[in-house]
């Protein structure tokens, strides 16, 4: 009996430090990048592609980009500065929905210039490609050379500014907007709510585990 | 169970602690008392309901809350209309309750949604907001100001007719929720609110029979399945649908009942009153969505080994209660075939469609896609999800965290933390499974049974992805929350698995299921936070 309650308390108190450092975290912004409003590619295969004149900015940590699936296949990202490797990051499958974050290693310095290429697959599955149109010499382009209808949307991801902590305001107003109940007292009540769950499930757990 | 007329149940020989079944079950006993109790009282029906629910240990009514609460909240952070489907699954319950018939596919130029909630939809932004993770929910007051308008523009609430991608559901649940839309007194947001809410006590429900299911199949260490319905309540997919508006939700409550039902027809008996209940609860999971077909599958599997169990003690006239099941399970699928028939339709309406576009495939490319689906490929078998693996990545990773619209993911270490949780409350169940082999095998006909419910949602799930996705050329929408009228059986395993790690460990381990299921949740409401408000 006392090692289960030794046991609740200390997995509480480990789920606790593992929220208060997630929450210490500064969540990530948009530094850079063009939001996606037109169709550039679709295929059932693998896709490939590269756009130059992408400007990398310092200490990002992924970039976005707008490529859309049902399944996502795996995804590599690279970054070039001429022929040199700048960067590069991947993702594994099983990502979804109409965008794709792929984690990348930061560099220290602004760089311009730079080649950015994707290269999404193994694949089978519908996969769309979003971005702007362009002329062709603004394009991307695909693994064979070929000019795409535009650019791909990229988006670049760094550390913000506040912690989750300093941002619970702004988060609890917004959590008070476009329901049924408004007012940021929507979020104390999630709060309180939770409470009551993590209360009656550990005293419940305190009282039926020998 | 005085009136059961099926031999007892074959006794189970007792060789573990951990399988070990109670001969006379101590509540059936107290059950017997009080109802007798209530009769002589006369007290009638109100009096046995009152019986049977003070029956309940308080343990479960604790468990069922912590579903209903745990279903709240994620209706409270799941912005109106981004749960999924949510906009068509609404559609359809105003079709209902405005014009009193059923949605219908019509052919000519007109708006999926009444015009009153396709002005909400739009001062929601909600066509944007889902599917892409990087947009937020509505945040500004100016925001706020346009869709108070709009929930307040009295716009007519009757729409063309049809009602999105649940115009060829059936129409129990809708009607069930036809209540909360009245409550909701013509404003929208609050209408969905109120629906919600009904489903978070659907969720309640389900969490409930799922106590008594697990009581049932494991009733050796009752702290167990305390465990594991307490684990249901806190899982966070089942908590985001049963706090958004689906007709699944409805499913799992009823295929929790079915569960129940069966675990007490093997256990002891199908009473004719039994086969009722059962036969009511098939033919209300035939009314509620067209994926019931995969459990009711495994029912009637169920109900013919009950059957064949009756006719190996010779007892024929016992075959009465399982045919008597089936009998009302299947006749609202006669029905509507019957009706459809005379009135010149389709047998089977939507399901015919399907079985048209299957009956035109060859057979071993439907077999080898609904394989995939779950399985590695195999030798032979075109290659259907290039570059996934898609037990992994689809099904395991996608029940750790796939919330919104399916649009909000944890990040990939994440699931393999879960994996690795998984891999060890996994190898605790066989480990429990193999030390009550003996009890299992005296019980293969019952755990058979639940094993073609398994089989036959699964497939049911892959023929409708399998028509869509490589016939149709559509999108895969494969999505876990299918695989959530299982949700009794996970209870089982995690009670399984928990008395796996041997008398000693068993409380510890309980107790980090509990804290790892609690904390699981947590983190997913804030990881759907920070995707909608963040």
């Amino acid at each position: 009996m006392r090692a289960t309650k030794l046991t609740i308390a200390l997995c509480l108190a480990v789920a606790a430090v593992m929220a208060v450092v997630t929450l210490s975290e500064a969540p990530a912004r948009v530094v850079r990048g063009v939001r996606a409003n037109a169709d550039v590619a679709s295929t059932d295969g693998d896709f490939a592609a590269c756009q130059r004149e992408e400007v990398l900015p310092r200490d990002i940590s992924a970039v976005r980009m707008s490529v859309a699936a049902g399944i996502g296949p795996p995804v590599r990202v690279r970054a070039y500065s001429g022929a040199r490797l700048l960067t590069e990051g991947s993702r594994p499958p099983n990502w979804t929905a109409g965008s794709v974050t792929v984690p990348l290693k930061p560099l220290d310095r602004n760089v311009s210039n730079i080649t950015l290429c994707v290269a999404v697959g193994p694949n089978s599955d519908p996969l769309y490609v979003y971005g702007v149109l362009t002329l062709p010499q603004q394009a991307a382009f695909s693994a064979q050379g070929q000019p795409l209808p535009g650019r791909i949307g990229v988006e670049y991801l760094a550390a913000g500014n506040g912690s989750w902590f300093s941002r619970a305001l702004a988060v609890a107003r917004h959590m008070g907007i476009g329901h049924a109940l408004s007012g940021s007292w929507v979020a104390l009540l999630v709060a309180v709510l939770t409470g009551a769950i993590a209360v009656l499930a550990v005293r419940l757990a305190w009282r039926e585990l020998p | 169970m005085s009136e059961s007329i099926s031999t007892p149940p074959p006794q189970v020989p007792v060789d573990s602690d951990s399988l070990r079944q109670d001969p006379q079950p101590e509540h059936a006993a107290v059950g017997e008392t009080v109802r007798a109790r209530a009769l002589a009282t006369g007290r009638g029906l109100r009096g046995r309901v009152g019986a049977l629910l003070r029956r309940v240990p308080s343990a479960a009514w604790i468990c069922a809350s912590i579903a209903f609460l745990n279903g709240a909240v994620w209706s409270l952070i799941t912005p109106p209309f981004q749960g999924r489907d949510e906009p068509a699954h609404f559609a359809y319950v105003q079709q209902l309750a405005e014009t009193g018939t059923l949605p219908r596919v019509v052919e000519e130029e007109h708006s999926e949604y009444s015009p009153q909630e396709a002005l909400v939809l739009a001062g929601l932004h909600q066509p944007t907001i889902q599917l892409i993770p990087q947009i937020p929910a509505i945040s500004s007051i100016a925001e706020q100001r346009v869709l108070s308008q709009d929930v307040d523009a009295g716009l007519s609430s009757k729409g063309g007719g049809e009602a999105g991608v649940a115009t060829s559901e059936p129409p129990l649940y809708y009607v069930l929720q036809t209540v909360p839309y009245a409550l909701g007194a013509n404003n929208t947001l609050t209408q969905l609110q109120l629906m919600r809410l009904f489903d978070a006590l659907l969720g309640a429900l389900t969490v409930l029979l799922a106590f008594a299911f697990i009581r049932e199949v494991l009733p050796g260490v009752p702290w167990a399945a305390t465990v594991g319905a307490l684990c249901i309540s806190l899982q966070p997919l089942f908590g985001f649908m049963s706090g958004s508006l689906n007709p699944e939700v409805m499913l799992y409550a009823v295929s929790a009942a079915l569960f129940l039902c069966l675990a007490r027809a093997f256990r002891r008996g199908l009473s004719r009153r039994g086969a009722i209940v059962l036969g009511t609860l098939i033919a209300v999971g035939f009314l509620t969505k067209l994926t019931f077909a995969g459990v009711a599958f495994g029912v009637f599997v169920g109900l013919l080994a009950l059957g064949v169990r009756e006719l190996r003690s010779h007892n024929r006239r016992a075959l009465v209660p399982p045919a008597l099941a089936a009998g009302i399970g299947i006749a609202p699928v006669a029905l509507y075939a019957l009706v459809n028939s005379l009135s010149g339709k389709q047998s089977f309406g939507y399901a015919s469609t399907l079985g048209g576009v299957l009956a035109n495939t060859r057979i071993f490319k439907a077999v080898s896609y609904i394989w995939e689906l779950y399985l590695p490929r195999l030798p032979g078998m075109v290659h259907y999800f290039n570059g996934v693996s898609t037990s992994r990545d689809i099904w395991f990773d996608r029940i750790v965290g796939l919330y919104g619209w399916l649009d909000t993911q944890f990040p990939s270490w994440v699931d393999n933390l879960a994996l690795i949780f998984a891999s060890a409350m996994a190898l605790l169940c066989v480990r429990a499974l193999i030390a009550g082999r003996r009890a299992v095998r005296a019980r293969w006909l019952e755990l058979a049974s639940y094993a073609a419910i398994v089989l036959g949602l699964l497939v049911m799930v892959g023929v409708a992805s399998y028509s869509g996705n490589a016939l149709e050329h559509k999108d895969v929408y494969v999505d876990p929350r299918y695989l959530l009228s299982l949700l009794p059986l996970l209870g089982v395993a995690v009670a399984l698995a928990v008395r796996g790690a041997g008398r000693r460990w068993a409380p510890i381990a309980g107790a980090v299921a509990v804290v790892a299921f609690l904390s699981h949740d947590v983190f997913s409401q804030l990881q759907e936070i920070a995707r909608y408000y963040g």
